[in-house]
């Protein structure tokens, strides 16, 4: 992949994709530019709204229809649920791991294989999240091990 | 928040070994009770087993705070399954949960839950490690493309 930057002076910012077709490669790159520019937005326990980048994010669960967001060092809340988080932020490594949980794959430390079919991620928060047996077939299959689903 | 939350996740861990545990014991009394020509388990043996998982699953929390699905060291180990005898046996002689089945019968039972045991220790020890080593290789190899 070739990289070039046009220094042109004012104007806005304009990127362009030159492609023979859009393969997996051209949409793994538009979705990393559009996650550029959409951040999610989340209040910490001082009600202080944040906006942040979904590359931040760790894990998110939902507790009692509260969705909580999680980072490396501090947790807030977000107005999206799970299944929201999921469909905008997926190709940015956002995996559905439960029913109360999605965590963001780029930031999972450590996978284990568990009883009942389930694995367990370490993350760099501390937290081990269960993957539960409906879900770990999936995790499986984006991770590439044939034969998952 | 935070500490409701983990003590939360650590409900959801306990409890779904303390339910495995316990279906695996009211299993066993529903056999023997059929094989005894009787088709009903009473509330009170069941909460028995049930009080009995829990304090198994419990008490493996405090052993093996990383969870039991990993190589553990030999000593807590033995220290798990020793407890799981003491409880399961010792329910049994103190409760009476399989009364009236012959000698050979309770030395199956017995053999049942050291196989359980067994085959826990062989899973967790060989099969899941394999299984892990190749899911980490996985989430390397997707965490760098």
């Amino acid at each position: 992949m070739k990289i070039t930057v046009d220094q042109t002076g004012g104007g806005e910012v304009e990127v362009i994709l030159r492609c023979r077709e859009v393969d997996e490669e051209v949409l793994r790159l538009l979705a990393l530019l559009r996650s550029g520019l959409q951040k999610l937005c989340v209040w910490d326990e001082g009600r202080q709204t944040v906006l942040l980048n979904p590359a931040e994010v760790v894990w998110c669960e939902t507790v009692e229809d509260r969705t909580f967001v999680y980072t490396a060092g501090a947790l807030y809340q977000t107005g999206l649920s799970l299944g929201e988080l999921e469909s905008r932020f997926g190709d940015l490594g956002f995996f559905r791991a439960g029913k109360s949980a999605v965590v963001n794959l780029h930031h999972i430390r450590s996978l284990k294989s568990c009883g009942g079919g389930r694995i367990e991620a370490s993350l760099p928060t501390g937290e081990r999240l269960m993957v539960s047996r409906h879900y770990a077939p999936l995790l499986r299959q984006r991770l590439g091990q044939e034969g998952s689903v | 928040m935070n500490g409701f939350l983990r003590w939360y996740r650590w409900g959801l861990q306990m409890k779904y070994h303390m339910g495995i545990y316990t279906v695996g014991l009211i299993f066993c009394k529903g056999v023997v009770n059929a094989l005894q020509g009787e088709y009903t388990v009473d509330s009170r043996t069941m909460l028995e087993m049930l009080v009995a998982s829990l304090l198994l699953a419990s008490a493996e929390t405090a052993l093996f705070p990383g969870g039991l699905d990993r190589p553990q060291p030999k000593g807590r180990t033995a220290i798990w399954v020793a407890l799981g005898n003491l409880l399961y046996v010792g329910g049994s002689l103190v409760f009476g949960w399989f009364q009236g089945i012959p000698l050979w019968g309770a030395l199956v039972l017995v053999l049942i839950l050291e196989a359980g045991f067994f085959a826990m220790w062989f899973g967790i020890n060989v099969a899941m490690q394999a299984d892990t080593a190749d899911l980490n290789r996985r989430l390397r190899k997707y965490q760098q493309e």
